[in-house]
């Protein structure tokens, strides 16, 4: 089963984790200034890389919009580099689609690791396993100083972000985000909402990631981000248990979301995050016992727009598409 | 409120510009955005000129009193100076000796360090291994052989007197068990 679909360690408040490294190949020019045949030639090392793990090599001109846009939905790749207008952008990727290497972002490879639930030590050595493949085909670009090389100097030494999505719904209803956040930020990591580059709160999902690739070693990268995010299950797990104190209030918002979700005839883009975050809630208390964890991680995916537009064609309304929102919905909630 | 170009439906793009003092508001549906190019558009703050800021201001104190900064360019990328202020980013890998000595300083500024202390190619460098992290909260294993049933028990003792914390960490366990 594909890891997004799964249910993972910690799932309760982390809903997956990925590592990504930048990677630049020795003597060709970073994307940002290289020339039609320098992104080719990065193009075709990358089509002779052969490590195993079952990738395949696609080339982004053969991929439909809609097929892209699924990329981006299950947050395999970013919207920026679909849309970047570089040339020969290619990836590669396994049927699971836990491992991606995306060719000719900002970087000539960016290798990237998923995992559902909490996760980060295990990926941050599968994503050295597989670099250190990759060094023995492709000369990356290094230096002994300053580590591998990237265009951005945000990214140097190591390349590596690791970052954790939690869901906190507990501390934004008993109005503790601020503090998360706060705390968060003076230890040196990053806190953002997933929907904007803003820590704008939309359905409690943040992201939070390392700030600092240079000067610190792999290992503690991975080691600061689990500190970091064990603190916020622990403060979000107190955070709930302070709200099934006054059991008859949230059972009522949890139900009532439920109530909306279950048999609601439309349903629009921005008003589904909020829903699913207070009934993911309701799942994970125990209180909805009509859908499991798994059926929750569907409704958050199914729900976007790249499987909206597969299904009714990306020409469609925004009604039309809300209206199929709901369908789809109710699909999985009775699936056996 | 309805789209105020097409008028058909419901305005959710609300657009506000001020040009010295002029206030103009245009509210407009999605697609009525689109076609008119204002989904797209983008803060013009741009954090990567910030990291110019950084490069220049070193430049203008201490760096290269005898040579116009804004002249020298990477040999083998053609990148200016001006360039990486610009936009924040390097050209290709010989960038990084051709501007060495105001990069230290800014890789000072944004890691706290300019020397890179991670793996390097060709090493085979020590295994990430597990931090161990105790919990406030302190789980009990069951120890029993039926761990299952064991746990259903405890799973529904919970939902029952509504510890909501402890039925989602049985849930996760008893999921590991199956």
């Amino acid at each position: 089963m594909n890891w997004y679909l799964q249910s993972g360690n910690e799932s309760d408040v982390v809903l997956n984790s990925k590592v990504k490294l930048s990677r630049n190949i020795k003597g060709i020019n970073f994307t940002p200034k290289a020339s039609k045949d320098d992104l080719k030639k990065v193009f075709d090392l990358a089509k002779k890389i052969s490590i195993g793990y079952g990738l395949h090599f696609k080339s982004l001109d053969d991929l439909s919009d809609v097929e892209k846009q699924e990329y981006v939905d299950k947050g395999i790749l970013p919207e920026k580099y679909i849309k970047s207008k570089n040339a020969y952008k290619a990836i590669l990727i396994n049927d699971d689609e836990n491992i991606c290497i995306y060719i000719n972002g900002m970087d000539h490879l960016t290798i990237e690791v998923f995992a559902t639930g909490f996760e980060v030590e295990n990926l941050t050595n599968l994503a050295i396993e597989i670099d250190r493949k990759i060094e023995e085909q492709v000369d990356y670009s290094f230096s002994e100083k300053y580590g591998y090389l990237t265009p951005n100097p945000m990214q140097i030494g190591t390349g590596m972000k690791a970052e954790v999505m939690v869901h906190v719904p507990g501390l934004s209803l008993t109005k503790n985000l601020r503090k998360i956040i706060n705390v968060v930020n003076n230890i040196g990591l990053n806190i953002k909402g997933i929907y904007s580059e803003s820590t704008k709160n939309d359905g409690d999902i943040f992201i939070i990631s390392n700030n600092q690739t240079l000067g610190v070693t792999e290992k503690e990268i991975a080691k600061n981000i689990k500190l970091i995010t064990k603190k916020i299950i622990d403060q979000e797990r107190l955070a709930r248990k302070i709200l099934t104190k006054n059991s008859l209030d949230i059972e009522d918002k949890i139900c009532r979301s439920f109530g909306i979700l279950a048999f609601a005839k439309k349903i629009e883009s921005d008003e589904i995050l909020n829903i699913l975050s207070i009934v993911k809630l309701g799942v994970d208390l125990g209180i909805i016992k009509e859908i499991n964890d798994a059926k929750v991680s569907k409704l958050y995916l199914e729900t976007k727009q790249g499987n909206i537009q597969k299904r009714i064609g990306d020409k469609a309304s925004k009604k039309d598409q809300a209206v199929e929102r709901a369908k789809i919905i109710k699909e999985i909630i009775n699936e056996e | 409120m309805l789209c105020e170009n097409c008028g058909k439906n419901e305005a959710n793009v609300h657009y506000t510009q001020i040009i010295n003092g002029v206030k103009k508001e245009i509210s407009v549906c999605s697609d009525c955005a689109k076609k008119l190019g204002l989904d797209e558009m983008e803060m013009p703050i741009n954090f990567n000129s910030f990291l110019g800021d950084f490069f220049s201001d070193f430049a203008e104190r201490s760096l290269l009193p005898s040579l116009k900064a804004n002249e020298v360019k990477c040999k083998t990328c053609g990148t200016t100076y001006n360039d990486f202020i610009n936009d924040g980013l390097f050209g290709c890998e010989d960038c990084y000796t051709e501007f060495e000595r105001p990069i230290n300083s800014l890789l000072k500024n944004l890691h706290g360090t300019d020397v890179h202390i991670g793996r390097k190619p060709g090493l085979t460098g020590d295994k990430v291994e597990e931090t161990k992290v105790q919990y406030t909260a302190t789980e009990e294993k069951p120890k029993e052989v039926d761990k299952k049933a064991k746990l259903q028990a405890e799973l529904d003792k919970a939902v029952k007197e509504e510890r909501y914390e402890d039925a989602a960490k049985l849930r996760d366990q008893l999921k590991e068990v199956e």
